[in-house]
């Protein structure tokens, strides 16, 4: 079964339209990274996919359950929502910006929805977030506030957020673009280690040879359609379109 | 001495007044103005448009007519409220409609990636503003709301229109007794008294809340 399933998916702002027909699959554990030009509707189909975005016509599926479906009349067909809320649950997320909260400590920040979307206890909510924060190399910074530190810690606590969720599938909004240069390395070696320890991830990302490092698969995205969707190695050395070598070539 | 003692004690009795009017005020009109933003800001749009025409009535007229109004207007309609009563309701509907919009502005300074974190973590709309928007809105709403609770200090003092026996009153009578102003100047040091507890009280809320900027 795959863990997300897109169908026809299309997203308009206005006369624009973002997402122009997408499909997609994606297997359990595989890692996907989507590259292409901004404005090429990459950001726009992820957050298609748990729902910051509300598609125009398509269907999204996870791990088998519809969380949004509609025709191409605009009609929406009726979900089950406690169905679509639980297999909503089953994505994180990690943005560009971070978006830590920033009136609660680190540790607080990973704890939150366990604690009030899960009702989980304290005590396991604190000792997973624990674990997590030593995944992601942050174990001595569980009382700094976001505002204390730096751009990479803060994206690293970003991914122990989403991950205390447990989530089954990891969307990353270009995880490294806000981060200064010198800070990409460690956010990515996290990422990474996810990869390995086989978590399906969807990245949308500039970072061009992390992209061919890491992914199973890489999809080119322009104009709002999937250009090309294939191995690393036919994306980076031999694509069929020209505009992705142009691309590749300039981003390297 | 002793005279400037019993007449701080005349005074004092009318300061219980002022601060019931005061703390009636606050607790009834901060919930309220938290829900009235939160209508302005994610409610349907004709409630937004009903609350900023509320606003626009209770900030637009003044404070006394607004007295007036409750207290001797309301008889038109059959309503007699008690001077206390109509005081107290037209202190919340007013005070409220000032801090709808402080906290408006409040939840709407907040970077929409908040809004976004908490649905990615699957949070309901009642958990998002609770747990999230509302804490950071507040406090970033901390310096305007001081200068709402400074001025209702001073704005207890009209109730003496409808016939109460406030602060400022109880001085006026022993003005008017003993044509002195050692009254006025007593009702003064009371003022001052009740603002700077108010201005510590807010700067020790700012202070405590500092620490993660």
């Amino acid at each position: 079964m795959a863990m997300v399933k897109l169908a026809n998916i299309h997203k308009y702002f206005g006369e624009v339209k973002a997402v122009d027909g997408v499909d997609l699959e994606v297997t359990p554990g595989e890692v996907v990274s989507i590259i292409g030009p901004s404005g090429s509707g990459k950001s726009t189909l992820l957050r298609c996919i748990n729902q910051l975005e509300t598609v125009n016509i398509g269907r999204v599926e996870i791990e088998g359950q519809a969380v949004v479906e509609i025709d191409d009349e605009g009609h929406r067909t009726h979900l089950d929502k406690s169905k679509v809320i639980a297999a909503q649950k089953k994505l994180g997320m990690v943005f560009q910006h971070f978006n830590l909260f920033p009136h609660k400590t680190v540790l607080e920040n990973v704890i939150e929805a366990p604690l009030i979307v899960n009702k989980e206890s304290r005590k396991s909510a604190v000792a997973r977030a624990e674990k997590l924060l030593e995944r992601v190399g942050l174990a001595d910074k569980h009382n700094a506030y976001p505002s204390q530190i730096s751009g990479g810690q803060k994206q690293r606590v970003a991914i122990a957020r989403a991950l205390g969720m447990e989530p089954d599938i990891l969307l990353c909004d270009e995880p490294t673009s806000a981060l200064d240069p010198e800070l990409v390395g460690e956010v990515l070696a996290v990422l990474r280690d996810l990869a390995h320890a086989n978590m399906t991830m969807l990245v949308v990302t500039h970072e061009m040879a992390f992209a061919r490092e890491i992914s199973d698969r890489v999809i080119f995205m322009d104009q709002g359609k999937i250009l090309e969707d294939g191995s690393p190695e036919k994306i980076f050395k031999q694509p069929d379109h020209p505009r992705i070598r142009d691309f590749i070539s300039k981003m390297i | 001495m002793e005279y400037i003692l019993s007449i701080t004690g005349h005074i004092l009795r009318g300061c219980g007044l002022t601060l019931q009017i005061y703390f009636v005020t606050v607790i009834g009109s901060v919930p309220l103005a938290i829900l009235f933003a939160l209508g302005r800001t994610s409610g349907p749009k004709f409630l937004d448009k009903a609350l900023g025409i509320y606003a626009w009535i209770f900030r637009g007229t003044p404070l006394l007519l607004q007295l007036f109004f409750f207290y001797y207007g309301l008889t038109i309609f059959g309503i007699s409220l008690p001077p206390f009563g109509a005081a107290a309701l037209t202190f919340i509907i007013n005070y409220a409609a000032y801090m709808m919009e402080i906290f408006r502005s409040g939840i709407q300074s907040i970077d929409k990636g908040q809004y976004e974190a908490a649905r990615a973590l699957n949070m309901s709309y009642w958990q998002t503003m609770w747990r999230i928007i509302l804490p950071q809105a507040l406090k970033r709403t901390l310096p305007p709301s001081a200068n709402e609770a400074i001025t209702l200090v001073k704005d207890t003092a009209l109730v003496v229109v409808i016939g109460m026996g406030e602060l400022l009153r109880s001085a006026k009578e022993i003005f008017t007794r003993d044509f002195t102003i050692t009254p006025f100047v007593i009702a003064a040091i009371f003022y001052l008294l009740l603002t700077s507890v108010v201005i510590n009280v807010f700067r020790t809320l700012e202070k405590k809340l500092e620490v993660y900027d």
